[in-house]
């Protein structure tokens, strides 16, 4: 099964996780596959991944969402997290992602922020 | 790294003895090959434990406890040593009244505490890896790095209930 479950909305690809563990290995390769394929797949992609349903991840889920901003970035897209639960939250401040990630407390406030575009944007 | 929680341990503690200063009794001993797919049943057995021994009363702990054991776990399997699966990897979890502590030992080459990065430096925000090492200065209150490296004892203080 797909880690992730993805709808386009506005123009924004929301990522939902399917589960509310991130932890062995062959989730986190299975998950760093579909985000390199969401993103190839969408040009200036505005993605933004919806955390809600996540309860525990491992150190290597950090890993590889700094991967993935460093390849958004690259490719002229933007990418948000929202719904992060707040015991996650506190593992996101600690390691410093909260600095290098733009959080949303919620989708709408994330949606929100994407329908603000930049004056050179599109 | 400029550290009041990480420290290059001169030696071990007494190796003819079988605890660690401070602690009564030895909850868990086991090893396992060095395979990543070891590590999440392994960890599972380990937060089992703690939990059924009391030592995970505060539940906004247990995400943050979970991401320093998985972080070291990773740690000695993958840099300690390499992916190689006839190497195994040795836990220790000894208990106290007010602490428990993890031990894990490596076969591989081990590291100092001077070749870690500076995590507050503006560099190491955008890296990919060795993460955990925060979230251990964080969450753990004694970390100790013992022989060549590739041994390391974690203390947690707490309130059991």
């Amino acid at each position: 099964m797909a880690v992730l479950a993805t709808e386009k909305y506005k123009d924004v690809v929301i990522a939902y996780f399917q589960e509310s563990s991130i932890l062995d290995e062959r989730n986190i390769r299975s998950l760093a596959d579909e985000l390199t394929d969401i993103v190839d797949r969408n040009l200036k992609i505005d993605l933004l991944l919806n955390f809600e349903t996540v309860e525990y991840l491992s150190s290597a889920v950090l890993g590889k969402l700094i991967a993935l901003q460093k390849k958004v970035t690259k490719e002229k897209g933007r990418l948000k997290l929202c719904a992060i639960k707040p015991n996650i939250m506190e593992v996101f401040t600690v390691t410093r992602l909260d600095k290098v990630l733009e959080i949303h407390k919620t989708q709408d406030a994330a949606m929100a922020a994407f329908a603000k575009k930049g004056f050179f944007r599109r | 790294m400029p550290d009041d929680v990480i420290h290059q341990g001169p030696e071990e503690f007494d190796p003819g003895k079988e605890l660690p200063d401070g602690f009564n009794q030895v909850l868990m001993k086991e090893f396992f090959y060095s395979s990543m797919e070891e590590i999440e049943p392994c960890m599972s057995e380990i937060m089992k434990m703690l939990t059924l021994n009391g030592y995970m009363s505060d539940e906004s702990h247990i995400m943050p406890i979970r991401l320093c054991l998985d972080e070291a776990l990773v740690n000695a399997v993958k840099h300690g040593n390499k992916n190689d699966e006839s190497k195994r990897v040795h836990i220790t979890i000894y208990g106290s009244t007010t602490s428990w502590a993890i031990r894990i030992e490596d076969e591989g080459e081990g590291f100092t505490v001077k070749d870690l990065p500076d995590y507050d430096a503006e560099e190491t925000l955008l890296m990919e890896s060795g993460r955990g090492v925060l979230l251990i200065r964080e969450f753990m209150d004694e970390v100790y790095y013992y022989d060549r490296g590739n041994r390391v004892l974690m203390i947690k203080h707490v309130n059991k209930e």
